[in-house]
């Protein structure tokens, strides 16, 4: 197949007619001296054809993810994840057709939560990817934190052989010191140690909750990414106070029908099982 | 990526946008009808799932009528699994759409439940039926559906919540698509639907009567016999399917030729 030239910009405005949000660019040595990714979970070592890492995110709308956990918030995430999977592999088909190899990697790498507990790491890290193709910075919680929607949007990756301009990297950490996300996590996976900007992740402690939401069609938790005070759909959606999140246990706690929480409760409340401490408690 | 600020946005700019992406009817629902007919409880009116919600934009595809009845059950499973993915990405689409405008939005999934839900609390977190009655795309009918002049019942629903004011779309004239013939509930392997026609608008439902063939016919998912019985709809001359009569003799031939009483619980296609 011979090689028609693309530029970014079309490959840009063909990722968003297929669903894409936001698209940045990376090319795969900027993986090389990066501390970040062990050397056999960077690109070239996937696949060594790689010249250029494409990395895609589709956002999570507050109103759902702040009520979790909810079967509304489960199937906001099979979604995006559907999204995600067409986008990028409809995007691979786009290059190659233009006859510049290309593949997606799987926007999820595991299958069950079982399978965490036994390979909790992914073939690939999307994202780091998202870091180091300037879409945004790798925050506390080691979510992906964008300026427009926080940590609240799903990544994904094609890789390339297609040589193309890097996205500028972020220099502006917007993670900051508040440490929310490790105070809200209800199965306490967060741990930050002193002097250390990203907080140590207990995977099988993570996983057990999203098992525990999953057997009543509630999965996945997200209070970590409902809590973050980064992302300008916050003004958007009208919900800047996260300090309610904090507040809920109590407030609904004195009354059940402490109305500034019935919309939550409301989502909650359908189309998955009841869970044990409905409504949630704040540890 | 950063979020713009507010831009104008058209009813028919969003219509187009929607039909791109696989729309095929559209209709708008200022919030206040909820209130206003009061057909839901409060509980469901939009603004309980959100505060913020001044339009709800209504979505259908169709379900297409020579599968639909053939009540196939791999052909059946498969169209309904297809538009359900696709009713759903549609409405996330838009979503993401008018946010990138500057408009407050997000879907509502098309099917509320989780397996084995509907037996313990039959009822989804928000109606897309009544969403798409008050956003003038049909009307509900005898049978619980919404009744459109294009298909009939035979489509499925999704809905957008928007913070964005909209006008709304004139509403369907009461009984001017349902006239209540009542095949749906004469169609129904389940006796699910019961009611007087002179009295009530329309039928009560038993949804535990709906869900057990269901949960009797296992793999078999297919009835959606109120949806094909129905004879509303501009898709029956299109598919040249007009003689509502030949599902009503079907049932009767299938009975007479396996020597079987008329029992209306058991299906007419099952393989035996």
């Amino acid at each position: 197949m011979p090689r028609t030239p693309l530029t970014k910009t079309q490959i840009i405005a063909h990722a968003r007619d297929l669903g894409a949000e936001s698209v940045g660019f990376a090319p795969v040595s900027r993986w090389d001296d990066f501390a970040g990714v062990p050397p056999n979970f960077r690109p070239r070592a996937i696949w060594p054809l790689a010249k250029t890492v494409i990395v895609i995110a589709v956002p999570l709308w507050l109103p759902i993810v702040e009520a979790a956990p909810s079967q509304l918030g489960r199937e906001q995430y099979i979604i995006t994840n559907e999204l995600l999977d067409e986008v990028s592999y409809r995007l691979a088909v786009f290059l190659n057709r233009h006859g510049h190899a290309a593949i997606n990697l799987p926007r999820d790498g595991q299958g069950e939560p079982e399978v965490l507990a036994e390979t909790p790491t992914a073939i690939f890290s999307h994202v780091w990817a998202g870091q180091l193709a300037g879409l945004g910075v790798v925050g506390r919680s080691r979510a992906l934190l964008t300026k427009a929607y926080g940590p609240r949007q799903r990544l994904i990756s094609v890789f390339t052989d297609l040589e193309l301009e890097g996205d500028p990297v972020l220099t502006e950490d917007f993670c900051g010191d508040c440490h929310d996300c490790e105070k809200i996590c209800p199965s306490r996976a967060l741990t930050s140690q002193p002097g250390k900007r990203l907080a140590d992740f207990n995977l099988a402690a993570c996983a057990g909750e999203g098992k525990r939401l999953r057997v009543a069609f509630r999965n996945p938790c997200g209070f970590c990414i409902k809590v973050c005070p980064v992302g300008e759909d916050r003004q958007l959606f009208g919900s800047t106070n996260t300090q309610k999140y904090f507040d809920e246990a109590a407030a609904l706690a004195a009354n059940p029908n402490a109305p500034e929480y019935q919309d939550w409760l409301h989502i909650r409340k359908y189309g998955g099982f009841p869970l044990p401490e409905d409504p949630i408690s704040i540890r | 990526m950063s979020l713009r600020a507010p831009t104008p946005l058209t009813k028919a700019e969003i219509v187009a946008e929607a039909k791109r992406l696989g729309a095929v009817l559209v209709g708008f629902a200022p919030v206040g009808r909820w209130a206003e007919h009061g057909d839901l409880s409060w509980e469901f009116d939009p603004q309980r799932l959100w505060p913020q919600t001044k339009t709800v934009i209504a979505i259908a595809i169709p379900s297409l009528l020579p599968i639909t009845e053939a009540t196939a059950p791999a052909v059946y499973r498969s169209q309904y699994t297809n538009t359900n993915q696709l009713l759903d990405e549609i409405a996330y689409r838009l979503s993401a759409f008018l946010n990138r405008h500057g408009h407050a939005a997000f879907n509502i999934c098309r099917d509320g439940y989780g397996e084995g839900v509907m037996k313990v609390r039959p009822i989804a977190v928000f109606s897309h039926v009544w969403a798409g009655h008050y956003a003038g795309i049909g009307e509900v009918g005898w049978n619980h559906c919404l009744v459109t002049r294009e298909f009939g019942p035979r489509h499925r629903l999704v809905s957008v919540l928007t913070a964005l004011e909209l006008e709304g779309d004139p509403m369907v004239e009461e009984n001017s698509l349902c006239n209540k013939c009542q095949l749906c509930q004469k169609a129904c392997p389940t006796q699910a639907f019961s009611g007087n026609r002179h009295k009530d608008r329309r039928s009560n439902m038993n949804k535990f009567a709906c869900f057990s063939r269901r949960d009797k016919f296992k793999i078999q998912q297919a009835c959606g016999y109120c949806l094909k019985v129905c004879p509303v709809g501009e898709d029956r001359k299109l598919y040249q399917s007009l003689k509502v009569n030949h599902y009503f003799e079907e049932r009767k031939a299938y009975f007479a030729a396996n020597k079987i009483s008329l029992d209306p619980v058991h299906p007419l296609n099952i393989e035996t």
